[in-house]
């Protein structure tokens, strides 16, 4: 079997898995990824004896608190991934993250897709972060997105005080939803997403995110 | 006639689950803007392919233009006869194969033809199996030429076609029926030798008209008409290789025997890099190790020839590279992964240079192998031809 992600042929043991599942990953590639243990309760940000992070403090001063899960580091191979995934357009590797993200459904709980706006879903074909929420469990479209700028050229302070380009779409009527993030950079998306649904009358609401950027590291996200 | 673009109106990109761009199967599905769609996997790298994209031809070439040719060095009577041959054919119209031994100067032979196809209008593309034996193309062909040499091998322009390309083949796949004449360089290297969908990219590529240049010809490449030329351009014989039983000692003692000179050990595998370097290490030699994910491959190429070290190589470096005075050894030749194609071209890294005709080729074996035996015997025969 050829792995999803190096193309490169290897031998996977017979197992009746072997029947049902398509896209398998080689250990080499599995191993690039470095996944996020103990950290931020809040961010998952790797902190000393998982303390709270210097961020979320900062957003909790602002009176937002939202949990959010992020399950890798955004380091040299994550950005890799992510910009293969997202701008090279390679959808199916996506399938690597399936399992890890099944295991994070919970019953009776509503993922929502952080959404692209119209002209952003038209040149990139797809939605990054719902083809990820489709994974987990049952999605709701519920968002909408104005036409904004890329974040991508934005500091940690320019990106906190810019306007919400969310609006909701549909009127929810579910308990709890989970929003569906690729990156967690300095979770203004996400907070202000939060805040969208709060108003709109979501009484409990917290997040998934697949990479979550390391402060003090290089790393731009793309 | 012409690069494949997307553009609105054409024919679709994938049909029956084919992407009619790369040929592959390997197309899957997704949910795309308007629904259930399919994108080819096997092309990303040319830029993304969906079931709702259409493609169509646009013609990428500069205009004709004529060149002039300066030869590096007076072609030897050898040369000059398969020079004289391949201007025959290129008027013939008709396909052939050089089958040349390593190190007889098969670059500069193929100078005169193309010289005459450019002048003709028409143009000419050399592919070559690895990028940095295109890169190598690319600077003797600029230093000849006084036309501009279009690269499109990974960090080169994209956008248009000159006269001359110089190329590696899958990037070739989205050129529909531009090139007059195709210059096949060292035709049964990896990429060729198991790929058959780049035989037909390549022949897409192309309007029919090829040559093959090799020293290791594979079957169906024979059937081509022929010119042969089995002299260095020297004049010396090819190294002929011994055959040696491996043990520890035996390695050790042949890098000690060579101490003043760059030896160059090939290996198998990857995880035999790790295996023998441990060997050298141990007993005190200092080695630098090679293989397709070492990037600073020319770095130690120069290292090799300036501070006659051991270089630990996988077949990566079997063909396309040249080291003035280097000893060869082949470290467990009788592994399946050393074809007598692959034995006949490592031995060839050996002696090409005037100054240094001549240097010494060792099989070591765990057992022999009809491979080894297959390699010596073309040697020797073209040594006596």
């Amino acid at each position: 079997m050829n792995c999803l992600v190096c193309r490169k042929p290897f031998i996977i043991p017979w197992s009746p898995a072997t029947l049902l599942k398509r896209d398998w990953v080689c250990p080499d590639c599995e191993g690039r990824l470095t996944p996020l243990v103990a950290g931020c309760p809040r961010c998952g940000h790797p902190t000393e004896d998982e303390a709270t992070c210097d961020d979320c403090v900062r957003w909790l001063a602002l009176g937002l608190d939202l949990t959010v899960h992020s399950l890798y580091a955004y380091d040299e191979a994550g950005a890799n991934w992510l910009h293969r995934y997202k701008f090279g357009g390679d959808v199916v590797l996506a399938n690597q993250m399936r399992s890890v993200l099944r295991q994070l459904r919970e019953p009776g709980v509503v993922y929502v897709p952080i959404p692209l706006s119209e002209e952003r879903l038209r040149t990139r074909r797809f939605n990054q972060s719902e083809v990820l929420a489709r994974m987990i469990g049952p999605t709701k479209q519920v968002l909408v997105k104005a036409e904004v700028s890329s974040q991508r050229e934005f500091g940690k302070e320019e990106r906190r005080h810019r306007t919400n380009p969310f609006a909701v779409q549909q009127l929810p009527r579910y308990g709890k939803m989970v929003l569906v993030d690729d990156v967690y950079t300095t979770g203004t998306t996400l907070h202000q997403a939060a805040l969208i649904l709060r108003r709109a009358g979501v009484e409990q609401v917290s997040a998934v995110c697949l990479f979550r950027t390391l402060n003090k590291s290089k790393m731009r996200p793309i | 006639m012409g690069q494949l673009i997307v553009s609105p109106n054409g024919t679709p990109a994938i049909r029956f689950g084919v992407c009619q761009r790369c040929l592959s199967a390997d197309t899957r599905s997704f949910t795309c803007h308007h629904g259930a769609c399919r994108y080819c996997r096997n092309c990303l790298h040319l830029g993304r392919v969906c079931q709702c994209d259409r493609l169509q031809e646009e013609d990428v070439t500069t205009p004709v233009e004529s060149t002039e040719l300066v030869m590096p060095f007076e072609l030897s009577a050898d040369q000059r006869r398969v020079s004289r041959q391949l201007l025959d054919w290129w008027e013939a119209r008709t396909s052939g194969l050089v089958y040349a031994v390593c190190g007889a100067g098969k670059t500069e032979m193929t100078f005169p033809v193309i010289a005459r196809v450019v002048n003709e209008g028409k143009r000419v593309l050399i592919v070559s199996p690895r990028r940095d034996v295109a890169i190598e193309w690319t600077d003797r062909l600029e230093a000849a030429f006084s036309i501009p040499v279009t690269r499109r091998y990974g960090g080169g322009d994209k956008d248009t076609i000159g006269m001359i390309t110089v190329a590696t083949a899958p990037l070739l796949m989205n050129l529909r029926h531009v090139f007059d004449y195709v210059l096949v360089d060292e035709s049964d290297a990896f990429p060729f030798a198991f790929d058959l969908v780049l035989w037909w990219t390549l022949r897409r590529a192309g309007k029919g008209l090829f040559l093959f240049v090799t020293a290791t010809p594979t079957v169906w490449q024979r059937r081509f008409p022929t010119v042969h030329l089995s002299r260095r351009y020297h004049g010396h014989d090819l190294p002929v290789p011994r055959l040696v039983r491996e043990t520890g000692q035996a390695i050790l003692d042949f890098c000690r025997q060579y101490e003043g000179s760059p030896r160059l050990l090939f290996v198998p595998t990857k995880p035999d890099l790790v295996r023998y370097g441990e060997l050298l290490e141990t007993n005190g030699l200092t080695f630098k190790a090679v293989s397709a994910d070492t990037n600073e491959r020319t770095d130690t190429l120069e290292w090799l020839a300036q501070t006659d070290g051991i270089v630990l190589a996988t077949s990566i470096w079997e063909r396309g590279m040249t080291v003035t005075g280097v000893h060869v050894a082949v470290l467990d030749s009788s592994h399946a992964l050393f074809s007598s194609r692959a034995l006949i071209q490592m031995a060839g890294r050996a002696g090409r240079k005037p100054v240094a005709p001549t240097g010494d080729v060792v099989f070591f074996y765990q057992e022999r192998t009809f491979r080894q035996d297959q390699a010596i015997r073309a040697i020797q025969e073209a040594n006596r031809r």
